[in-house]
Order: structure tokens, then C-alpha cells, then sequence
């Protein structure tokens, strides 16, 4: 089996005076290479304990996560195995993700060292600029000198430059201005697909994940509760909190409708 | 469109204005560089500038500030101000040596026990917690009694005692850093924890570090001035700020001796923390490149 | 037409010597929700700052902020803080920043009660009650003597709103009063906005990059771009037949153009 597969998988916290908590509660999900799968759900709902999860960030309580047939490890102090640093992650706030000391394109050559086909043949900082719109001579700024978007492109050619196979984006979207978000997150669908690669592509907001993943799974509290088809997920929701998500999401139709109120 | 969309944001950037933030603009900054400069010359210069011979009997004991003496005579008949010039020969050298030197450790241990935890930590953390918890000027003391009297023993004392304060600083600096995003993006594009330590988290934790050093300069000369007015650090006669400040205190009458140890004390700790601010906007990214762009 | 709570007239912000807010026309009537949109640094929040007069150091402001025909502008600062909470209102991105974390909701949404309106305590407590109340925060009493981090994002968001109306403000500044929350959350958020004017009356301006969420509640629509106005107008027109280009490619930036 190639991709990610992620059986029963369990992580929890344990917490002082209260019961654990179990951030991600039996989730079964599988990325294949080339595919894009939304994660949906509201925060507080375990979706990012399971991206840090599949980059071996959080050490799983219970279930397996395997990627390429190879299990997932937690990382440790170590340093990342050259196999599993074929999945990569980005981040929510670009404006975080970036050394702030280091000019970009030494952050990008970082990532090109890992590539699989070796530092000669993987796409030069300029191709890896160009895919996500940018000139090749910003390559010698400073995180700083960039907008946020630009700053997310930045992160997603870095990103890119590993050559991974498994692209997560948590929140990716998320602090960028409402104009940028489809954009990018179609930019990160692009990038990803185009090179082969699967993308779990991690948000709150349906209405964006709607217009790139191949399908969707909304997770809530931890659990998935409904998965499918992106188009059968929207138009035919199954499960009731589905359902209130969608209708909760606000039209920029002019018409002054207010959203559903959530009762649950 | 997305040109049009994707301008930095013009507020943030008109916010911080270059100028108002390059540390060279700030008049402080210059001018503690330029006192800084001046004492390094001295320092150098000290037999050329120094009209007395530092150890030998020259005038009258006590004798008070003018005539061929400008800053008076000591209790022997030394000329103050020529045992001024020569103690900066020792006091700014064994300062910074010093504040380097507990720097260096302190960080080292301090990051290694931020970083690695466990019980690395554990033990780094409670040894400094032991050391922070006697008053340092004692524990140098006891440290200095039992090593014998002398610079170098005074300087490994204050060394042993001083470490802890960088150590907890940037421990705590570095447990807040290494979960930071670009630190964990580094760590899952392939860097192991060395170059993770070396290249993502301590650069971006050098400056508060660097800003308490220059600020324990001055700590530093008056700590080591404590333990010659002890008898625990340099030897008389060695000219040296501390033990003249000490020299000037059982001499409260001749206020001329205390007096002028002290304010050379005074301008040499003004001055490096003058410099040490405008160090901390040099090393801040945003600033970076208009620093370089002057004469730096 | 209901009458204009707040007229904002060539409203200028200069900042450091350079100017953030370049002729600013504004007209917020009463029981409206008047919508500014824009990008972050299109001077949105400013002009929020602005009309209180809560400018960073250094800032400038010209032109005219008239509330019920009183100018603001030329106010001194004790009678503009006599204003500011008592008349207008306002209400932050974050929840959770807004309110003192070792302070009980009591304390925080009584003490400008007290302050504005000179009332006891008990009687500050009795209006503060009415307030959460009338934001559907339930059991008001009990909310008082809880602290920030007992409740959830949603729930204090509703507390601020509570707060912000406790002295029954003439105009209520909401300043991306939902985009630090869950859509779910945010849909219940936007109602209890909307209603605020629809039956207490009040003159909201509602500040969000989010034009969905304009769409849902706002009743006029300004856009803003570096410090202009490049369209301002009725809901419907500008979000379906925008005038200017730029109004123009934020709506086609959105998922599927802004058509669900």
C-alpha cells in the first residue's frame, strides 16, 4: 500500500486532576499519492494533533500510522529518517514558520538537500520559486520583506523542494486576508498534485476545502464523522453535524441571509 | 491580481520607520562607543598618558586634586590619576573576560539543559539552582579563600559563581523556542538537533542573552573590586579600580581617590550598556540590513 | 431613513508624517449594520481607532467624527473618555485577549457601569445581568462570578458584546468580531449583532476582511483600499454589481467567486 494510512489511530494528553484527554479518538484515514483530502472541523477538534501525529510530532496512545508500507515513528531527538522526511508539513502562520535570521533560499537549499534524487537533481530554488509565483530573486530576502501570502508561498516552495510525497497543510490558509485564501490553498492543491504527491489539507473552512480536495472528512471531538466524496459531502450531507456546518457557513450573495445557528 | 493583492502591509512597515530604529541614529549609542574607544586607547596608551610611574611614591601622601597631580595622591603618595590609566590596563580586560567567559558556559549548559531535558536538565538545573542560591559575593569569597589570593583565582571564582543567571536565561529562552514553528519545520526537513540548536533556535535567542551580559559588565568589575578590597583578588600593588574604590573608602577624607576609580567604573559600565542596546536592534532582523548599511 | 448616529467627514490619519487614512467619508445610522471591509492595512481598524480616539503615538487625526452632531475630534481627552464606552462602544478580534485574565466577569463587566453611569454596585450588577442576558449568555448570574478561561471563545465573545452594550451605547464598533471563531459559533455571533441594532436600535459598524460574512449582516457595505474609500454603497449592489475593480477582484477571489 503506498500513501498514508492511519488505523485506529488514538492520541492523547494526559492532564493533571482531570481525566485524559483524547485530542484524536480512533481515526481511520488513508492519503493516497496524487489524491487531496480535506480535513474539516472547528478547533479544539484533534485535527491538528493528528497532522503533528502523521510528521511523528505526537507519539500515538493507541493505532498505527504507516506511509509507504513503513511505520510512522515519533521523532524525538533524532534526526528525522531520510524515508519518513518524504512527508512534509505547512504550517498555519507563515510568519512563524520561517527563520527570521535566515534568508529564504538558505531555507529552501535546506529542504533540497533531503530530496530524494539528491541536492544535483532536485529542482533548483529558481523552479521551486517560479511554481508558487514567485522570482527567483527573492531567494536572498529576509522572511520579513515578504506579505504574508507571499510568505506562505515561500513555506509551500520549501515545502516542495523535499520532494515529498505527503503534503500536510495545517490551517495553511488560515491567517491569510479572506482575498488570498482560495489562492493559495488552490496554489498548495496544485503544487502537490502536480508533482505526484497526496495532500491532507487541514481547515476550518469547508467552504475552501470544498473547491480543492478529491474528498472530505469532517472530524468532530476527535472521531471522523462523516467522510466521502468532496461534491457528495457538500450537496448530500449524511451526518448531522455536517450538515450544521454547512449551513452555519455565510454566503457572499448580497442577500443579507444569516447563517444557521448551531443548537447542538 | 495577485500583485495587487499581495503589497506588504504599508501600515507595519511605515509603523517602523528605518531610521528611528538604527541604533547609530541613537545619540547614547554613539556616545558609548566613543567613551568605549577612549578607554581602549588609554588602556593601550597607559605608559605614554600616565605622567607617574602607578607604583611609586611621586608627591605628597593625600596630597589633593591639582598642581603636577590632577587627581591627587593616594595614602602612599601614588598619582591617582596614573594608577587610573594603568587599572584600566587590568579592570576592562578581566571584566569582559569575565562576562565572556561566564557567558559562554552558562549559555552552553543552559541551552543543552532547555534543549535536551530530561535529566540533563535535572542536573545543570538543580547545581545552578545550589550556586544561585548563596549570595554571590560569598560563595566567590569562599571560592577565592580556598583557591588562594590572586587575579586569576578571583576570576575562576566569580566564573563559577556567575554562570548560573546565563545558564537559567537561556534555558528558559530556548525551552520557548525549540517549539516555535520554524524550529520544528527545520527538525522535519532533516536537521538533527545539533543543527537544529546551532542554526534555528540560538541565533534567534542570542540577543536577550547578549543584552544581560553587557549589562553584568559593570557587575562584573565591581565583583571583582570586592574581593581586592577583601584581599582576595589582585595583590597591592597592583593598580586596579576595585581595590582603589576599596583604597578610597577607608580614606573617606581624600574623596578624590574613590571618586575617580569610581567614575571611570561608572563610564566604562554606561558605556557598554549603551552599545549593549543598540547590539540588541543590530542583532533584531528587521533592522539588520540598515545597520549593515552604515558604517558598522 | 433613520437618522445618522456617527457622520465621519474627510477623515485623515497621519501616522509618523505619513497618512494611513486619506478622506474618509462614513455615515452609520441608527439601527444599521454599516459594514467596512478591506484587506489588513486598508485602515479599517484605524478608523475605528480613529473615531474613539485611541490613535497610536504619534497619530493625527483631521477632518470630522460628529456623534448625534457633537465632534469628537475636538474634544478634550477627559470628555472623549467620557464618550468612549459610554456612547461608543467597542468589541476586538480576541476574545480571550480582551478581558483580564485574574478578574472575574463580574468585576470586568461592571466597573465602567459604575464609572459611566455613577450606579452602585448592586445596581451595575443588576444592569450587567441584563446585558449577558440580553447577549443569550446563559445563566448571567452564575457568569459573573466566573473567570476568562471557564469559558469558551464563543461565549466570550458574547460577554464582550454584553459589556460593550451594559451602558447602552448609541454606537457599537465590532471590529472582526468573529474571525478568531469556530463557524458555527460565528453564525449564532453574527445574529446577536444583527439583532443588537434591529431592536435595541444600535448603530453597529461591523470591520471584517470576510465578505460572506458582510453579506450576512451588514446593511451598507464601504470598501476600503490603503487608506480609501473605493466603494461604498447598499449590500446588494456592492457585493453583485460591484463598481470597482478592486471591490470587483476581492469578490472573484473568493471559493467559486462568492456563489455557493
Amino acid at each position: 500500500m503506498s500513501g498514508l494510512e492511519l488505523r485506529g489511530l488514538q492520541v492523547g494528553y494526559r492532564r493533571r486532576g482531570l481525566p485524559d484527554l483524547r485530542a484524536v479518538d480512533g481515526v481511520d484515514l488513508d492519503v493516497a499519492p496524487g489524491e487531496v483530502v480535506g480535513l474539516v472541523g472547528e478547533s479544539g477538534c484533534g485535527k491538528s494533533t493528528l497532522a503533528r501525529a502523521v510528521c511523528g510530532l505526537e507519539r500515538p496512545t493507541a493505532g498505527t500510522i504507516t506511509f509507504d508500507g513503513d511505520a510512522v515513528e515519533p521523532l524525538g531527538l533524532r534526526r528525522r529518517p531520510a524515508r519518513l522526511a518524504r512527508i512534509q508539513l505547512v504550517f498555519q502562520n507563515p510568519n512563524a514558520s520561517l527563520n527570521p535570521r535566515r534568508r529564504v533560499g538558505n531555507q529552501i537549499e535546506d529542504a533540497r538537500a533531503i530530496h530524494p534524487a539528491g541536492r544535483e537533481h532536485a529542482p533548483s530554488i529558481a523552479t521551486l520559486l517560479a511554481d508558487v509565483g514567485l522570482d527567483a530573486g527573492v531567494a536572498a530576502r529576509y522572511p520579513h520583506e515578504f506579505s504574508g501570502g507571499q510568505r506562505q508561498r515561500v513555506a509551500i516552495a520549501r515545502a516542495m523542494a523535499a520532494g515529498p510525497r505527503l503534503l500536510i497543510g495545517d490551517e495553511p490558509i488560515a491567517s491569510l486576508d479572506a482575498s488570498l485564501q482560495a489562492q493559495v490553498a488552490r496554489l498548495l492543491r496544485d503544487v502537490a498534485v502536480g508533482s505526484g504527491a497526496g495532500l491532507l489539507f487541514i481547515s476550518h473552512d469547508l467552504s475552501i476545502v470544498r473547491t480543492i480536495a478529491d474528498r472530505v472528512a469532517v472530524m468532530r471531538a476527535g472521531r471522523i464523522v462523516e467522510e466521502g466524496p468532496t461534491e457528495r459531502v457538500w450537496s448530500a450531507p449524511q451526518d448531522p453535524y455536517t450538515r450544521r456546518l454547512i449551513a452555519a457557513i455565510p454566503v457572499a450573495d448580497g442577500l443579507g441571509r444569516l447563517p444557521e445557528v448551531d443548537l447542538g | 491580481m495577485s500583485d495587487v493583492l499581495e503589497r506588504p502591509g504599508r501600515w507595519t512597515r511605515r509603523l517602523a520607520p528605518r531610521g528611528e530604529r538604527s541604533p547609530w541614529r541613537q545619540p547614547l549609542a554613539v556616545l558609548g562607543a566613543v567613551v568605549l574607544v577612549v578607554w581602549l586607547l588609554v588602556a593601550a596608551l597607559a605608559p605614554l598618558l600616565a605622567p607617574f610611574d602607578p607604583l611609586e611614591q611621586s608627591g605628597d601622601r593625600l596630597a589633593a586634586p591639582g598642581g603636577a597631580h590632577l587627581l591627587g595622591t593616594d595614602s602612599l603618595g601614588r598619582d591617582v590619576l596614573s594608577r587610573v590609566v594603568f587599572g584600566s590596563r587590568l579592570s576592562i580586560p578581566v571584566a569582559v573576560a569575565l562576562v565572556v567567559g561566564c557567558l559562554v558556559v552558562g549559555a552552553v549548559l543552559g541551552a543543552l539543559a532547555g534543549y535536551l531535558g530530561g535529566w540533563v536538565d535535572e542536573v545543570v538545573m538543580r547545581v545552578a539552582d545550589m550556586v544561585l542560591a548563596f549570595p554571590t559575593i560569598i560563595l566567590a569569597m569562599v571560592v577565592a579563600a580556598a583557591l588562594g589570593p590572586s587575579l586569576v583565582n578571583a576570576v575562576i571564582a566569580i566564573l563559577l559563581v556567575n554562570w548560573p543567571q546565563y545558564a537559567r536565561v537561556t534555558r528558559s529562552l530556548v525551552l520557548g523556542a525549540k517549539t516555535r514553528e520554524y524550529v520544528v519545520a527545520g527538525r522535519l526537513l532533516g536537521a538533527g538537533p545539533w543543527t537544529s540548536l546551532r542554526r534555528d533556535i540560538l541565533p534567534n535567542v542570542a540577543a536577550p542573552v547578549l543584552v544581560l551580559a553587557t549589562l553584568d559588565v559593570g557587575s562584573a568589575i565591581l565583583v571583582l573590586s570586592g574581593l581586592s578590597f577583601l584581599g582576595l583578588g589582585t595583590v597591592p600593588p597592583t593598580p586596579e579600580w576595585g581595590s582603589m574604590v576599596a583604597d578610597g573608602v577607608q580614606q573617606f577624607d581624600a574623596w578624590w581617590i574613590g571618586t575617580s576609580a569610581g567614575l571611570a567604573i561608572l563610564s566604562v559600565v554606561a558605556a557598554v550598556n549603551f552599545v549593549g542596546d543598540a547590539l540588541r536592534d543590530a542583532l533584531d532582523p528587521h533592522t539588520r540590513s540598515t545597520v549593515a548599511g552604515r558604517a558598522l | 431613513m433613520s437618522a445618522v448616529r456617527l457622520a465621519v467627514r474627510d477623515l485623515r490619519v497621519e501616522l509618523g508624517g505619513t497618512a494611513v487614512l486619506d478622506g474618509i467619508d462614513l455615515d452609520v445610522p441608527a439601527g444599521q449594520v454599516t459594514g467596512l471591509a478591506g484587506e489588513s492595512g486598508s485602515g479599517k481598524s484605524m478608523t475605528a481607532l480613529a473615531v474613539l480616539g485611541l490613535l497610536p503615538r504619534g497619530g493625527r487625526a483631521t477632518g470630522s467624527v460628529r456623534l448625534d452632531g457633537r465632534e469628537l475630534l475636538d474634544l478634550p481627552e477627559r470628555e472623549r473618555n467620557a464618550v468612549r464606552g459610554r456612547h461608543v462602544a467597542m468589541v476586538f478580534q480576541d476574545p480571550a485577549g480582551a478581558f483580564h485574565p485574574l478578574l472575574s466577569i463580574g468585576h470586568q463587566v461592571t466597573d465602567h457601569v459604575r464609572h459611566h453611569l455613577r450606579l452602585t454596585r448592586v445596581q451595575a450588577v443588576e444592569r450587567a445581568v441584563d446585558a449577558l442576558d440580553r447577549a443569550q449568555v446563559p445563566e448571567p448570574r452564575e457568569a459573573l462570578r466566573k473567570f476568562p478561561h471557564q469559558f469558551s471563545g464563543g461565549q466570550l465573545q458574547r460577554i464582550a458584546i454584553a459589556s460593550a452594550i451594559a451602558c447602552e451605547p448609541q454606537v457599537l464598533l465590532a471590529d472582526e468580531p468573529t474571525t478568531a471563531l469556530d463557524v458555527t459559533v460565528q453564525a449564532g455571533v453574527l445574529r446577536l449583532l444583527r439583532s443588537l441594532s434591529d431592536d435595541l436600535g444600535i448603530a453597529t459598524v461591523l470591520i471584517t476582511h470576510d465578505l460572506a460574512v458582510m453579506s450576512a449582516v451588514a446593511d451598507t457595505v464601504t470598501v476600503l483600499r490603503a487608506g480609501r474609500v473605493v466603494e461604498q454603497g447598499p449590500r446588494f449592489d456592492v457585493l453583485t454589481r460591484p463598481q470597482d475593480p478592486y471591490t470587483r477582484s476581492l469578490i472573484e477571489s473568493l471559493p467559486h467567486g462568492g456563489r455557493s
